[in-house]
């Protein structure tokens, strides 16, 4: 009888000492476990290819005082230097003032990115300007479409920010 | 006497059990008592930094309306007059507040339930200076009495709001707040059927032209609290959803503060740009530099000033404002670099 | 009698750390509540940085998006620091600086300026760079430094 009693409070406690074991083993897994949400990364990023996107197609350049899009839209309508000439052409200044500032920007704070032109010419996809990119954009990205209308047709201007 | 050493034994035996059972119950009660105290300030703590980025991005984006859930809390905005302004969540069983020195947020004193309306519109006089927020909540009733059509429109429709053309008919809703606007006509009696409210919780503004009186109930009547201005529409909807004359015009202040640097700003921007067209005659458009008028941002720079000051000067800010609007329009019939 | 005590014993011990267990859970969380609140605050002075009313560029009144007017950039410099207290309540403990990176990379503005000891949390956000007179855009960047 004494025995059956103990027992039975023997028992009890290894159930009690299970239960605060799941809940342990529950807490560590779903929150000392659980990954840190990127928040600021998130936010960022899907700003940045945006703002950097606005941002440069606005500029205006030494080029006959033309601002970045209106270099593009003449080197899309009249490949392959463009019509309007500073130093060479149009394609070549808008391609190194793209360069510049995605060095100055981008490069520099070693974001991976790829940012493209794309015309379609008899329904086959060419590059206004080469495409510039640093890493490799596998996986999660933001991408900010920019469409410009030309001459040849709408050019579509795109920069991927990955990671 | 063994069977009543026995007996004794099992009597100490179940004394023991009580005993020990309640200090284990008292034990865990305790612990559960102060995790809810702690959770409940944690949870204020949530809201009102959830309410501080609401704050913050309300000042970037103007014209909706949002209709937030909310934990059951009551928020308190306060206002007065030496300009200490802040929110507080459950702030008396909390003591949770934050300070708003700066953000212009028009609220009745407590808002309570379980959704929060906000809407957000610009400031200007004339060129951006800063953004309104309005804060209500549905459970509180704004009824418009003979009211201007475009400003009943334009009031949210998420908000409990309803026109009506005389104090006749008016029943209890069962709301915790009653704001009466009236549009040129004096408030006269409260309602019969809102009389047993508590005077704090029932108010009223009279708009007469650019003049505003806010009321308060006082029994069965209304009591004025005082006359003040509105210069603008969203300066207009600001006295509906303030709580009072106090709060509206400590509001106003801060927007005058903001006023003042924007508009030191934009003199400073004038200037330069008609030093610069003066400097470059061979400019194609340094003919602008006759439409600069500095005088009227000088003017509205010193009357802001003034009006922080004291706001009996503020009406004044009317002259300058569409002075401004006169000079840029001037300025984009010559397509010239606009003022604002 | 005392095994019973003895269990209970074992039975408050196994509470208590339980307890500690979920004490030092409870500290962790909250360090990384903590840091979660900076990092928004971070995100909330570069929104703010951005959408700026006294800086951003405006015509007719209707402000554009990822724009700074150099002209009330350039006024607004001087007057933060006799405002200093108003627009600590906006920038906090932080570092606002607006560099030009192109077509030159020379022209720089210190907008604000409230450092701090400490780690200080970085964000860049391209801006295009208004020149109302020349009716000119150059690129340029806003990095706000935040301090922890």
């Amino acid at each position: 009888m004494k025995s059956n009693k103990t027992q039975m409070e023997i028992m009890g406690l290894a159930i009690i000492v299970i239960l605060v074991a799941m809940a342990m083993l529950f807490v560590v897994q779903f929150i000392v476990l659980k990954e840190p949400t990127e928040l600021k990364k998130t936010y960022t990023y899907s700003e940045l290819a945006a703002n950097t996107l606005n941002a440069m197609l606005k500029t205006t350049t030494a080029c006959k005082d033309q601002d970045i899009t209106r270099l593009l839209q003449d080197c899309a309508a009249y490949p392959p230097d463009g019509l309007i000439v500073c130093n060479g052409g149009s394609c070549d200044f808008v391609t190194g003032a793209i360069k510049e500032i995605l060095n100055q920007t981008l490069v520099t704070w070693n974001i991976a990115f790829n940012f493209t032109t794309k015309i379609k010419i008899l329904d086959k996809e060419e590059n206004v300007i080469p495409p510039i990119s640093q890493g490799t954009c596998i996986g999660e990205r933001q991408t900010k479409i920019y469409p410009i209308p030309t001459a040849a047709g709408p050019m579509i201007v795109r920069l991927d920010i990955c990671g | 006497m063994k069977k009543k050493k026995s007996q004794i034994s099992i009597q100490f035996s179940w004394i023991f059990i009580l005993i020990a059972g309640a200090i284990i119950l008292i034990f865990f009660i305790g612990i559960i008592y102060k995790q809810k105290a702690v959770s409940e300030t944690r949870l204020a703590g949530t809201v009102a930094t959830d309410l501080e980025a609401i704050l913050t991005g309300a000042r970037i984006s103007t014209g909706t309306v949002n209709v937030i859930q909310i934990p059951k809390i009551e928020a308190t905005f306060t206002c007065d007059e030496m300009g200490d302004s802040w929110f507080g969540v459950d702030w008396e069983k909390t003591g949770i507040k934050k300070s708003l020195p700066i953000e212009v947020v028009f609220a009745p004193n407590l808002i309570k339930g379980k959704e929060l309306i906000t809407w957000a519109l610009d400031f200007s006089a004339p060129f951006k200076v800063t953004n309104f927020l309005y804060l209500t909540s549905p459970e509180i009733r704004y009824i418009f009495v003979n009211p201007d059509e475009e400003i009943y429109e334009d009031f949210p429709e998420e908000t409990t709001k309803e026109e009506v053309l005389t104090m006749a008919g008016i029943s209890d809703k069962n709301n915790y707040k009653v704001k009466f606007i009236f549009f040129d006509q004096a408030p006269g009696t409260v309602p019969a059927p809102l009389q047993h409210m508590p005077n704090k919780d029932i108010t009223a503004i009279k708009i007469t032209g650019k003049t505003i009186e806010f009321f308060e109930k006082e029994n069965s009547r209304f009591k004025s609290t005082g006359q003040t201005f509105y210069i603008t529409k969203p300066m207009l909807y600001a006295a509906i959803f303030a709580e009072d004359k106090i709060y509206y015009e400590c509001n106003l202040k801060k927007a005058f503060k903001a006023l003042n640097i924007v508009a030191t700003v934009y003199a400073d921007r004038e200037t330069t740009l008609k030093e610069y067209y003066e400097n470059n005659p061979d400019d194609r458009r340094a003919y602008c530099t006759l439409y600069y008028y500095e005088e009227d941002t000088t003017a509205l720079k010193q009357i802001s000033e003034a009006c922080i000051q004291d706001m009996i000067n503020c009406p004044g800010l009317s002259d300058p404002i569409a002075k401004l609007e006169h000079d840029n329009l001037i300025l984009k019939e010559h397509s010239c670099p606009l003022l604002y | 009698m005392f095994e019973t005590i003895a269990i209970l014993f074992i039975f408050f011990i196994i509470v208590l750390f339980g307890f500690i267990f979920y004490t030092r859970i409870q500290k962790t969380t909250y360090k990384a509540e903590q840091e979660e609140a900076v990092i928004l605050r971070a995100i909330q002075i570069a929104e703010k940085a951005s959408f700026l009313p006294e800086i951003q560029c405006s015509f007719d009144n209707v402000p554009v998006e990822d724009c700074i007017d150099k002209y009330k950039l350039e006024a607004l410099t001087p007057i933060i620091d006799p405002n200093k207290i108003y627009y600590y309540r906006i920038f906090g403990d932080s570092r606002i600086t607006i560099n030009q990176t192109y077509p030159s990379d020379t022209v720089s503005w210190t907008l604000y300026d409230r450092p701090k000891e400490g780690e200080r949390l970085s964000t860049q956000i391209p801006v295009s760079i208004y020149n109302p007179a020349t009716d000119q855009y150059t690129f340029g960047v806003i990095y706000v430094e935040v301090y922890r």
